[in-house]
């Protein structure tokens, strides 16, 4: 255990101490590779959350991230374009402010969360993947045919949103946004499963039988971890649209589900800062391997295969493991 | 006798053409530790199953403390007080001792939706869960993941669990199964201590156990009660002997 903590701190040191590296040899695209693995480990410590926690195996959870990044983006488009979002039942303008776009972004995304929550927890196992998988593709497949919003194209705002005393053009001061989120849920996740909520979550994975003749719901309880869930990741695919200042369907399509779920599996399913070092891991070799060969996603795919078969305890299981025994 | 805690009238369950409870009725008054006794396949834990809620009765009606709680479900029954052990172990196995008693006290107290104090930093729930580790005799493995006990402990552990529901009735599906001689006897003498906080329906294979412990037996052959009565009535009823002490004695 010791040992982890460890891991996690020379994790987290990396996160901070490549960007500055960055920054100091004049390399920003390097700082913006950072900053992706700091969003995409977000998006992971939500799911995370239910998956790691809740043993809830979301194959949907990309529904969140891109509505996340939709909200961004609709609403910054708005912005730029000074036409309000909607006038019925009353105005809505757009805005440019991340202060204001991640509220409603979190919001959207844990109301999806609870209506998809509250359907799909009634199966289990290979139903429940199915059924969050149904969800993503639905709201994908509508993303696509809506022509309000660049529809297949995707939706492009020029300016990236604003955060008030920086500025978020300076590839290192979005970065820093983005990690301060990042340890912010982090910090959330650590406490939650410690909390009694934690307990009974994790009771309900191991054994939800017992946890009932405990006295204990699982399902509100999981309903509950799955909005949670849904809000951290909603909340890391409205940065992403920022990084991007462009949004597409693609946010919501069950690769981006799967890519997700991979950065969960690779860095170790529940642990605390297995999505770093899963993110982390994939930033790594798509820009290592993506450049040498278009097939580098075999190689992550052989890489994935091996930990599943091998080191169920991820990136983060091995090195921890390793430390114990020598 | 004083009212019965527990009161069920013409319980009856089918699986298919299986009539697996058949028209049971059955009381557990306060005080007392019940035992129900039967072959395998008699049907004693598909009853358990039905008084706690895990699964539901075709017809009859479940009485606990005066209110009818057949249609409530399995949660809402224990917390009214219900607790119950399984037959085969079943606890949290990631989970250290100390965390699946915590996670019990917890169940009891209804407060499941805090998200930010440590569980196992709240007095409330611990200082409880180590009381009733230290009653079920097993003081000094509260850091031990269940996965490591041994099976003896686990089924401490299980009645650790059960007490720390502070229940109005335990309803304990064989303890004592797969347990040493020793371990039984140590089982045995908290039981015994047991019925002072709430009366037991104890489903046991465990015959000196079940002597030694019952103030009243009820024997269950196919699904039907066929004899209910104190020690002594039982050992001597002719019907029990043949259906069913007679393998065994
Ligand atoms: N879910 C079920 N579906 C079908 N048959 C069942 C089910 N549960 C139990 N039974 C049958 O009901 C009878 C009683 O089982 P059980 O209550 O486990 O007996 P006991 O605990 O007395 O050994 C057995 O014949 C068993 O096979
Ligand atoms: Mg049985």
């Amino acid at each position: 255990m010791l040992r982890e903590s460890w891991i996690n701190a020379v994790l987290l040191a990396a996160l901070v101490a490549v960007p500055l590296w960055a920054l100091a040899a004049g390399e920003p695209f390097v700082i913006t590779l950072a900053t992706k693995v700091a969003i995409f480990a977000l998006a992971g410590v939500g799911l995370n959350l239910a998956l790691g926690l809740g043993g809830l195996i979301s194959f949907g959870h990309a529904a969140f991230f891109g509505l996340g990044g939709y909200v961004a983006g609709i609403l910054a488009w708005h912005e730029a374009n000074a036409m309000p979002v909607t006038t019925l039942p009353f105005t809505i303008e757009g805005t440019n402010e991340m202060l204001a776009i991640w509220p409603v972004a979190m919001l959207v995304a844990g109301l999806a969360a609870a209506l998809i929550g509250a359907l799909s927890l009634r199966t289990s196992g290979v139903y429940f993947i199915m059924v969050t998988l149904a969800f993503a593709q639905m709201l994908y497949y509508f993303a696509i045919s809506w022509p309000a919003y660049g529809g297949e194209d995707g939706l492009s705002f020029y300016v990236r949103n604003t955060f008030p005393g920086a500025n978020t053009f300076d590839p290192i001061q979005f970065f820093a946004i983005c990690l301060v989120l990042l340890a912010g849920a982090l910090a959330l996740s650590w406490a939650i499963r410690r909390s009694r909520f934690g307990l009974a979550l994790m009771g309900a994975r191991q054994n939800a039988q017992r946890v009932v003749s405990l006295g204990i719901r699982p399902f509100g309880i999981r309903l509950t971890a799955f909005v949670i869930s849904g809000m951290i990741t909603g909340l890391a695919g409205a940065l992403y649209a920022d990084l991007n200042r462009f949004v597409s369907p693609q946010m919501l399509s069950w690769h981006m589900s799967g890519e997700i779920m991979i950065f969960v599996i690779l860095g170790g399913v529940g642990r605390l800062y297995g999505p770093i070092a899963g993110a982390g891991l994939f930033i790594l070799l798509e820009h290592l391997l993506g450049g040498v060969s278009e097939y580098w996603q075999a190689l992550l795919g052989l890489l994935l295969l091996v930990v599943v078969l091998f080191a169920r305890g991820g990136l983060i299981g091995v090195l921890s493991k390793e430390a114990r025994d020598g | 006798m004083a009212d019965p805690i527990l009161q069920i009238r013409g319980l009856s369950k089918s699986f298919g053409a299986l009539k697996a409870t058949d028209a049971v009725s059955l009381d557990l008054v306060p005080g007392e530790i019940h035992a129900l006794i039967g072959p395998n396949g008699a049907g004693k834990s598909t009853l358990i199953k039905q008084i706690v809620g895990e699964l539901r009765h075709d017809a009859g009606s479940i009485r606990f403390e005066g209110q009818e709680i057949g249609t409530l479900d399995a949660p809402a029954r224990a917390r009214l007080g219900l607790a119950r052990s399984f037959q085969v172990s079943s606890v949290m196995p990631e989970f250290t001792v100390l965390q699946n008693v915590a996670l019990a006290v917890q169940g009891a107290s209804g407060e499941s939706f805090r998200f930010l104090r440590p569980a196992l930093g709240d007095a409330a729930l611990v200082d409880p869960a180590r009381f009733h580790i230290a009653h079920a005799g097993l003081e000094g493995r509260e850091a031990v993941p269940a996965a490591d006990l041994s099976h003896g402990e686990r089924r401490k552990l299980e009645i650790a669990m059960a007490l720390a529901l502070r229940p109005q009735a335990f309803l304990l599906d064989e303890p004592m199964a797969g347990m040493g001689p020793e371990g039984s006897r140590q089982l045995t003498a908290i039981l015994s201590d047991l019925r002072e906080e709430a009366p037991i329906l104890l489903v046991e294979h465990d015959m000196d156990a079940v002597f030694a412990l019952a103030d009243r037996i009820s024997v269950l052959v196919y699904g039907r009660i066929i004899a209910t009565g104190t020690v002594d009535e039982i050992r001597a009823n002719a019907d029990v002997q043949s259906a069913y002490l007679g393998e065994d004695a």
